[in-house]
């Protein structure tokens, strides 16, 4: 699949991104953000698909496109400066895609394959779920973070997360970190039924894009 | 025999269940499947430069949308081009859902696919289109002018141009006496079936199978697209036909758009899915038929004897040609009806517009090329000052002139050869009928009640049962039943009665022993479909022919069995017996029951085929070398060409001459389709054919705007005639039996509707003496035609 849309975001809400804190907050039906770099340089760089490695996150979120909906676990690798590598799987299906965002951030392209359940919706319906999402993700970033919303918690995955099950870690240390959310919000339940995403398939990327910026200093 | 089916008013079978509410539709299939909306264009003539279906995400209960962008492998390409032909020298189909670019208001653009078709429609209202419009082209003038394309890479909008002649028409003119030249011309309409399109499919995972349900006019069709298109083995494709609520040509195209899309998305999506056709969809998207220009020049003598006829006619095909160039050439050859003609030639040209694509609608371009002939023989009348009648009487072709070769190739690929007829015998039987002769004392009498009467006659002659073939499979089960099987479908006509009729009379068992099943390709794989007339033809002598096959291996085995001659042997009520010996004799049941050799029984009557029942010859095989077990047949009838039925209408009409209203005061047919299998049925369609050339004549058009926005596409504002509306013809037949078939038979599906608009346009010119050279014709249209009438009452022109 190929997609291709316009953003309009500010520098902060791809700079959020980068703290799973934020991007959890921000991106509805999400279960766990884990860091995997080690908060480290950009060693990893070029790493292997499918490795944990420095630059990569991993994420486990509920996928709800159209009737699609399900679990979905996944790493998210940045490739270049521009560019990460959305890999993951679960209920909604199989996703290896290239996102990659234009250096001005106002054109985000999406590319590669999706199979499973999530390939049968047609990709007019994929793309712009990955454009809502991106948009929504983008905007909940940019915002201040809403009071009364649990902070990121160092607790371990809950059951049924596997891809999750990360070294529990605190915020501000080194070594993997990992935001659970919990899933009885009452606002990511609206959000939920209100909301048809997709989930990790951008919100990775944005994350890795976002961090990408912090690193070159743009915030 | 004692009783034979064949010939008899049998009560159709098929209205038990219909009548109660009971019968299969399409739509009753599938309650708990996926639902389908389409996407349609609004403009007629558009580029498409994206489609957003972002707004349908928020439609709870959203599956999947579909563009061309989805759509794999061949399914990405246009359609198939069902009918090539050498002349069609830019054939263009359509895409399964659009590709870049539009070309009628309602071309399929994106499939949605939802829990139900309330959230489909919602959903469907979402997705945003974002379109380029372009030029239109619409109707044949804007066609013609080529001012602009449909294709862009199609020069002229012509899709072909086509010649055929016979002798030399231009010099035969040249010489002749007299000479007359006409326009005339017909518009579009549509077949308008009260049960729209539909189709359900289902993915078997487990079996690897794919099972469609398809309101269609040919289950092998569309099995054979879907399989090719969806790359499935054959064997993995059913098509199976539920009742259908009509069709009249409009369903025998294949594979539509969503004839592949739905069974493609319900093995994509390993759900039942299905999409039933709305009312307005049936009107942009279900094709149309009819619209032609046609321009006449007729060299005759002063008796009224065609000496020569050339005929130049344009046809309006739609955006797309899937059917080729089938309708025109039907025009093309059927247009000289039954009358001699010794030099004639015609040349059509299929044009591309930004309109509906059109293919076959009862009487496929026959209604146009009656038209086209019967006005042109009403002219020389005119022109002569005869009888209308007697100038026909003086050109038909007589009933010693048969086989009458035009020397022109029909629209099968075949010879154009009338192989019988008595044409002669039909025009004096319809003008008895409609009281031709006495009419001048009934005018008159009208005139002096102010009313405005005028008398009209139609001739026409209609190729039927063409090829290439169709199957019948017949099969005794040892309980007695007769399961019969073809390929080809029903629409409602009857099948299920005639083919049980034929079987039962050639098998010798009693008609309600007898099963019909049609276009299931589970029960019957290889067929054609159901079209040009031809149903009882190829499916009635195929079923025939298998009916035979099982009676002569029945015999065989019954006297065996009986031990007495073969030919000794009759077949009466089920029983096989000895001629003149009713008593000594053995069921059908248990000849099933020997013809198929057992080691295991399943009940009494099945021991005696066991190995331990009787004696048997220890040098024979129990199945022996050529024969198969199973007291059943299959066979095919494959025609060397057409078989030409005739007829003619007659009708008289009162006009309104303050509001241009045509009443129809008696219309009379005569009809030749050869014997007659089921005389009720027959006239049935007879009058269904009628009540449709009526409404054809006086009702019914496709009101496109310079747009190319089809103002009348519903129910409130398309004007299909009611009960009231349409005459109970007066019915008789002739029964010449073609020499072409073992049953002798004739098509009869599509006869009434032919030359509906040629008789009533005759009468009505007869009764206000203003020329009517186009059809439909609608009040307001008569009565300004009316206001404009010379003194004379001659019209314009001459």
């Amino acid at each position: 699949m190929k997609a291709s849309f316009p953003v309009d975001a500010p520098p902060e809400a791809w700079a959020a991104m980068a703290d799973p804190n934020r991007l959890a907050a921000a991106l509805p039906g999400c279960r766990s953000v884990t860091r995997g770099d080690g908060g480290g340089g950009g060693a990893g760089d070029g790493a292997g698909a499918g490795r944990t490695g420095v630059g990569t996150m991993h994420v486990v979120t509920e996928v709800a496109v159209a009737s699609v909906r399900g679990l979905w676990a996944g790493t998210v690798a940045r490739i270049d400066a521009d560019a990460v590598r959305v890999q993951g799987s679960g209920v909604p299906g199989t996703v290896d895609l290239v996102v990659r965002a234009d250096p001005d951030r106002t054109v985000v392209t999406v590319e590669g394959t999706v199979e499973g359940p999530l390939a049968t919706v047609g990709s007019s319906v994929l793309a712009a779920a990955l454009r809502r999402t991106a948009e929504d993700l983008l905007a909940a970033a940019a915002a201040p973070a809403e009071p009364g919303l649990p902070a990121a918690s160092a607790a371990p995955a809950g059951p049924g997360l596997p891809a999750a099950a990360a070294v529990p870690a605190g915020p501000g240390t080194t070594g993997n970190l990992t935001v659970d959310v919990a899933d009885t919000r009452p606002d990511l339940r609206r959000r939920r039924r209100l909301l048809v995403l997709a989930g990790a398939l951008v919100i990775g990327g944005a994350a890795a894009l976002g961090r990408r910026l912090v690193r070159r200093g743009a915030v | 025999m004692t009783t034979r089916w064949f010939g008899e008013k049998v009560e159709r079978r098929e209205d038990e269940r219909l009548l109660r509410g009971a019968g299969r539709f399409l739509d009753d299939a599938g309650h708990d499947a996926l639902a389908v909306a389409f996407v349609r264009s609004p403009h007629a003539h558009a580029r498409i430069r994206g489609i957003d279906a972002g707004a349908a995400l928020d439609v709870e209960g959203l599956v999947a949308v579909y563009t061309w962008d989805d759509l794999p492998g061949r399914l990405a390409d246009p359609l198939p081009l069902l009918i090539p032909h050498p002349d069609l020298t830019h054939p263009r189909t359509q895409h399964a859902l659009a590709r870049g670019e539009v070309n009628h208001v309602g071309e399929a653009v994106a499939m949605v696919v939802a829990v139900d078709r309330y959230v489909a429609e919602d959903a469907a209202d979402r997705v945003v289109v974002d379109y380029e419009p372009l030029p239109p082209v619409v109707g044949i003038d804007a066609a013609r002018s080529a001012e602009h394309l449909v294709h862009a890479d199609v020069p002229g909008n012509v899709a072909a141009v086509t010649t055929q002649e016979l002798g030399d028409a231009r010099a035969a003119i040249a010489a002749a006496p007299r000479v007359l030249e006409l326009d005339l011309a017909m518009e579009r309409s549509l077949s308008s079936p009260l049960e729209g399109r539909g189709v359900h499919a289902r993915w078997d995972a487990d079996d690897g199978r794919l099972r469609v349900r398809t309101s269609t006019q040919t289950s092998t069709g569309v099995r054979a697209a879907v399989a090719n298109i969806l790359g499935l083995p054959d064997v993995a494709v059913e098509v199976v036909t539920p009742d259908v609520g009509g069709g009249f040509g409009t369903k025998v195209v294949h594979p539509y758009p969503e004839e592949v899309l739905v069974p493609w998305a319900a093995r994509l999506l390993g759900r039942e899915v299905k999409w039933v056709e709305d009312r307005f969809e049936h009107f942009v998207s279900a094709t149309h038929e009819r619209g032609q220009q046609h321009h006449v020049r007729v060299g005759f003598d002063d008796d009224g004897t065609i000496l020569g006829l050339q005929v130049e006619f344009w046809h309006d095909t739609g955006a797309y040609a899937p059917y080729g160039i089938v309708l025109p050439i039907i025009t093309a050859t059927q247009l000289p009806g039954p009358y001699r003609h010794r030099h004639y030639r015609v040349t059509f040209t299929s044009l591309y517009t930004n309109t509906v694509t059109c293919t076959p609608y009862r009487g496929a371009g026959r209604p146009q090329g009656c038209f086209v002939m019967e006005r042109t023989i009403d002219r020389i009348a005119e022109h002569l000052g005869l009888d209308r009648a007697e100038v026909r009487a003086r050109n038909l072709i007589g009933p010693d002139e048969f086989p009458y070769d035009f020397g022109m190739t029909f629209q099968d690929g075949r010879p154009l050869i009338y192989d019988s007829g008595d044409y002669p015998a039909l025009l004096a039987r319809v003008r008895e009928l409609v009281g031709w002769d006495g009419f001048a004392a009934e005018r008159e009498a009208a005139a002096g009640e102010g009313r405005l009467l005028g008398i009209g006659l139609a001739c026409y002659v209609e190729g039927t049962g063409v090829g290439p073939y169709e199957g019948g499979h017949v099969h005794v089960e040892t309980n007695g039943r007769v399961m019969v099987a073809t390929g080809l479908t029903s629409q409602g006509q009857g099948h299920e009665t005639v083919f049980a009729q034929i079987v039962a009379d050639e098998l010798g068992v009693d008609m309600a022993d007898v099963y019909v099943t049609t276009g299931d390709t589970r029960r019957f794989p290889y067929a054609v479909g159901t079209y040009a007339s031809r149903a009882a033809v190829m499916s009635g002598n195929a079923v025939a022919l298998a009916a035979r096959a099982v009676r002569a291996k029945a015999i065989r085995i019954a006297a065996d069995a009986l031990e007495a001659a073969a030919e000794d042997l009759d077949i009466e009520g089920g029983v096989v017996h000895v001629r003149g010996t009713p008593t000594r004799g053995i069921p059908l049941s248990q000849v099933a029951v020997l013809s198929n050799p057992l080691r295991y029984s399943f009940s009494k009557e099945a021991q005696a085929a066991t190995q331990f029942a009787a004696p048997a010859d220890p040098d024979v095989p129990p199945v022996s070398d050529g024969d198969e077990p199973g007291l059943e047949a299959r066979e095919y009838y494959s025609p060397v060409r057409s078989t030409f039925a005739a007829g003619m209408h007659a009708a008289v009409v009162a006009v309104d001459p303050d509001t241009g209203a045509v009443d129809v005061v008696r219309y009379a047919v005569v009809h030749d389709c050869g014997p007659l299998v089921n005389p009720m049925l027959v006239e049935g369609q007879i009058q269904g054919g009628v009540a449709q050339g009526v409404a054809g004549a006086l009702y019914e058009r496709m009101a496109y705007d310079d747009a190319g926005n089809l103002c009348n596409a519903s129910f409130m504002d398309f004007l299909m005639p009611y009960l009231s509306e349409v005459p109970t013809p007066t019915i008789a037949h002739l029964e010449t039996p073609s020499p072409l078939n073992p049953l002798g038979i004739k098509g009869a599906g599509e006869a009434g509707v032919i030359p509906g608009s040629a008789c009533l346009a005759a009468a009505i010119e007869d009764a206000v003496g203003v020329r009517i050279d186009r059809m439909p014709i609608s009040p307001p249209e008569l009565w300004a035609a009316l206001a404009v009438r010379q003194p004379d009452g001659s019209g314009a022109g001459g």
